[in-house]
């Protein structure tokens, strides 16, 4: 539960992540809503939401950028994404692997997303179940969100249902219908930072830091 | 040369850039050729002459790359071309990759301005904003406060809402509503520009190319003249549109 020391300043002035979820709000069973992983793996597994909470996890109070140019720092709790992956045996040191994420979807199709599995590893990228001390909503993706740091928000894909593992770097939902790249590295550019109110720019590329305000 | 509905600017020598973002700076003296530039951006009418007369399939048009890329898609039209939000006849046209936005004004006999040229067309050497330097207000651009559009579900606005933003110039709509594509590739400043006369940085059609003016998804900051942002050559998203120049000076082909 959230004790107010979990509070994210100025979170009333996020902008909607409704704007950018491209297939819509998918309510989700948790009885029956599974994280499936299969592909390049030992074993394919299915981990249930109960499964994931008694996991050892990870609490990161960490800065999200989206492609729009707005950028809010948040704290987020969920389990690494190395344990899950180690579950069904995946071999994370092999450069050659793309881990392709899954939407639950809706009427309106699936979102998807690949990503590349050792960098994800490497910026310490993160299954998320709970934001600002609070369950996930379902805006943000409840009930489960691949957060990687150092990729634009597009690229994490909310209401997880798959992660396929996988050696073909595949075009997106979002990088095919509108041309956004498909590596999603945040870029040098200006973003406002919801939580602080101003304008910064980034002169890295990446995981954007408090040094980088 | 077709000059209708596009205002001169005669050759000019004003500060580029701004101490406000070191991307803007630094703020140097430069020298431009005079030009013709649109006074509004593209319309959807506008372009609709170009699918009209086949643009998509005429080789002649396109770039060798934007060839490639016009070809591999799936439907040859901008990417919100039967978007009621978007595809209105006096909303700026907008999904067109920087190819689509070459191979139009190649259609039209022209070229797509520097960012040079584009600053200087909304600035006029002066102002903060096209309009001067009153903050941005609903009256004055499309733009979203703190990033965050008024409505849900976006649309533009067309390209004569706004006609105290005008520029000193006489262009209209330079700020919010839709980014432009530029010429240039996208430089992390402009210590590259040693000549300062007729400057472009060009270094490869498929590498990101600048934009400029802010949009309707876009903050505040963005409306400047001096900002700057880039995407790439393939980038089909409604935040971006087109808006021609005719140079007195070869720059470009």
């Amino acid at each position: 539960m959230n004790d107010g020391s979990l509070k994210t300043p100025f979170l009333h002035k996020k902008p909607s992540s409704l704007r950018y979820f491209q297939e819509g709000v998918c309510p989700v069973d948790l009885i029956n809503w599974k994280l499936e992983i299969f592909g390049e793996v030992e074993k394919p597994v299915t981990i249930g939401y109960e499964e994931l909470l008694t996991m050892p996890s990870v609490d990161y109070h960490r800065r999200n950028v989206c492609v729009c140019l707005w950028s809010i720092k948040r704290h987020w709790k969920g389990v690494l994404l190395k344990d899950v992956l180690a579950i069904a045996g995946v071999d994370i040191t092999d450069r050659s692997l793309y881990i392709k994420q899954n939407s639950v979807g809706t009427v309106n199709g699936k979102y998807d997303s690949t990503i590349h599995l050792t960098s994800a590893i490497e910026r310490e990228a993160i299954l998320a179940y709970h934001v600002d001390g609070e369950v996930l909503p379902l805006e943000n993706g409840f009930p489960l969100r691949l957060i990687d740091f150092g990729l634009y928000l597009y690229k994490c894909v909310k209401c997880l249902a798959t992660l396929e593992v996988t050696r073909l770097n595949e075009i997106g939902y979002w990088e095919k219908y509108a041309g956004y790249s498909v590596d999603g590295t945040v870029l040098p550019k200006k973003y406002y930072a919801v939580d602080i109110q101003r304008k910064f720019l980034f002169k890295g590329t990446g995981e954007v830091k408090d040094a980088d305000l | 040369m077709n000059t209708i509905d596009m205002v001169y600017i005669a050759p000019a020598i004003f500060c580029r850039g701004s101490s406000i973002y070191t991307n803007e700076g630094p703020i140097k003296k430069i020298a431009l050729s005079g030009f013709w530039i649109d006074r509004f951006p593209v319309t959807n009418e506008r372009y609709t002459k170009f699918i009209l007369a086949d643009g998509y399939s005429r080789r002649e048009f396109w770039t060798d790359q934007g060839w490639d890329f016009v070809t591999s898609l799936d439907e040859q039209k901008p990417l919100y071309w039967n978007d009621f939000n978007w595809n209105q006849p006096k909303q700026p046209v907008t999904g067109v990759s920087w190819w689509e936005a070459i191979a139009f004004s190649k259609f039209e006999g022209k070229s797509l301005p520097t960012e040079a040229q584009w600053e200087y067309a909304a600035c006029g050497g002066i102002d903060l904003y096209p309009w001067g330097n009153e903050r941005p207000t609903e009256s004055l651009a499309n733009f979203a406060p703190g990033c965050e559009p008024a409505e849900l579900n976006r649309r533009s606005t067309s390209v004569d809402a706004h006609p105290l933003a005008v520029s000193r110039n006489g262009c209209h709509d330079m700020a919010g509503n839709l980014n432009e594509w530029c010429l240039d590739n996208i430089s992390p400043d402009y210590r590259w520009d040693e000549f300062k006369i007729d400057p472009i940085y060009a270094t490869a059609e498929n590498l990101p190319h600048v934009v400029r003016g802010g949009s309707g998804l876009h903050d505040e900051d963005c409306l400047r003249c001096a900002s700057r942002d880039y995407y790439s050559p393939e980038l089909r998203d409604n935040i971006v549109g087109i808006r021609c120049v005719l140079n007195e000076q070869f720059i470009y082909e």
